[in-house]
């Protein structure tokens, strides 16, 4: 928790994952890209790319973003 | 759609453009909230609050990048910036909201449960003088005042908690168990028998036992008597029980003529307004049906304006006859009820009945061997074995 802490007072990303159906990004850049299949998020040097199925962005505010659906993979491209 | 969404309103909006993933970007930036986000080929349907809604159009003016186009108003906000026009009927559904919420803070229903021997009507009426009726407001109950004041006026009550959620309250009660009979024990007592039998066990805590078990004893006489102090203890015997019950066949049956009358009225609070009337005052005796309710919001809270329904069904008494059958069977349950009352803890080994018809009347009579305790302190009337209805 400290650690988690000291991460978003940093600027750095955080993701949070619960479960297979939900995944909250703290500090991201901006949405990239945003499809039932495939949401993009930028991470600032790395893009985080989500896939699944019926993927849906639940919220989206300036510092944080939540999106909701099956997911099947997560993954980092620099 | 929620009721805080319903009264804040809702807009939803279709962004057109050719990367809505830039429009949803710019929208966040500029503080947007927004909910059911769906892509379509064009770009993006999201709902948001008719403020977010502006704030996204102008947004789409100032920038170029996207068009945003409103799809559907929904809400307490359009629903009124609709009615401007007809004041009357903008004015009657405000001041309609407005009394719906003022109604709920007051009481329109009082429900009392838990109770089994004391009448409903008394505690309804021992609740009013405790200043608990309908129309009072609910800041007005003292719940911890008015359980205490009940359970002063109601000696039957152990305990008693007032509830009161919205419109209604509702009370609980528990009846008090009759205190059981003090022992003195300063009179040197005995303890005879309740009623013939013979003895199966016997149990002396205090005295002298003059039986034992397998002897055969007559109601009256004295089981274990007092030494010096109290007689205590327990004597159970295998007695037998002869009960007979009786039932006229011949009977008024009532009968329904088909004459009907019905009236609908209307509950504004204690007021019962009638409104209208169908059919014509039956001559006869009628049963009369009385149906209120009341208009109960989906939360549960109840208003105080309702309907009134009373039927009147006209019905004559015509000579009729019970069949045998179902006369007996009656007579059964009675005889059942009248030997459980009798026994008490004790329990019944063989039971017999017989039914005869004499002068159009059925007797059934119960015979039956029990185990039970019949020792009983000497100071009460000993009662026999009744056969008072001749076979």
């Amino acid at each position: 928790m400290r650690d988690a802490v000291l991460e978003s007072a940093a600027g750095v990303s955080v993701i949070t994952l619960t479960g297979r159906g939900h995944v909250r990004v703290e500090n991201h850049r901006g949405l990239v890209r945003c499809t039932p299949e495939e949401v993009a998020v930028n991470l600032g040097r790395v893009l985080l790319r989500l896939r699944g199925r019926a993927l849906a962005l639940i919220d989206l505010a300036e510092a944080e973003l939540v999106v909701g659906g099956e997911i099947t993979a997560l993954e980092f491209m620099e | 759609m929620g009721l805080y969404f319903w009264l804040r309103g809702e807009v939803r909006l279709a962004l057109r453009c050719r990367w809505p993933e830039r429009a949803l970007n710019l929208a966040a930036r500029e503080g947007v909230r927004f909910r059911a986000l769906a892509v379509t080929e064009e770009g993006v349907e999201l709902t948001t609050s008719p403020r977010d809604a502006r704030a996204l159009l102008r947004l789409a003016e100032r920038t170029g990048l996207f068009s945003a186009a409103v799809l559907a108003r929904r809400g307490l906000p359009f629903l009124l910036w609709g009615l401007r026009r007809r004041r009357a009927l903008a004015a009657g559904l405000a001041l309609s909201l407005l009394l719906l919420t003022l109604s709920n803070f007051y009481i329109w229903q009082i429900e009392v449960y838990g109770n089994e021997t004391v009448p409903t009507a008394e505690l309804l009426s021992a609740l009013r003088e405790e200043g608990v009726h309908t129309g009072l407001s609910v800041f007005a109950v003292d719940r911890v005042g008015v359980s205490l004041g009940l359970l002063r006026r109601v000696p039957a009550l152990s305990w008693a908690t007032v509830n009161v959620r919205g419109s209604r309250v509702w009370v609980l009660v528990r009846e008090a168990k009759p205190a059981p009979e003090m022992l003195t024990g300063d009179a040197p007592a005995a303890l005879i028998a309740a009623r013939d039998g013979t003895i199966t066990g016997i149990t002396v805590l205090s005295g002298r036992a003059l039986f034992r078990r397998g002897d055969s004893v007559r109601a009256g006489e004295t089981l274990i008597e007092g030494t010096g102090e109290r007689a205590l203890g327990s004597v159970t015997a295998r007695t037998r029980h002869t009960l007979t019950e009786a039932m006229p066949l011949s009977c008024a049956e009532k009968r329904y003529t088909g004459g009907e009358a019905r009236e609908t009225g209307l509950i504004f609070g204690d007021v019962r307004v009638k409104i209208s009337f169908m059919g014509s005052n039956p001559p006869g005796v009628c049963d009369k049906i009385r149906e209120e309710r009341l208009l109960t919001l989906p939360g549960g809270s109840v208003l105080p304006v309702g309907l009134l329904r009373e039927t009147w069904r006209e019905a004559l008494g015509v000579p009729g006859r019970v069949p045998f059958e179902e006369a007996e069977r009656i007579l059964r349950a009675r005889l059942l009820a009248r030997l459980a009352e009798r026994l008490g803890a004790g329990s019944v080994e063989r039971e017999t009945f017989s039914a005869w018809e004499k002068d159009d009347v059925l007797y059934v009579r119960l015979e039956a061997d029990c185990v039970e305790e019949i020792a009983k302190a000497k100071e009460e009337n000993t009662y026999e074995n009744e056969a008072h209805y001749a076979g």
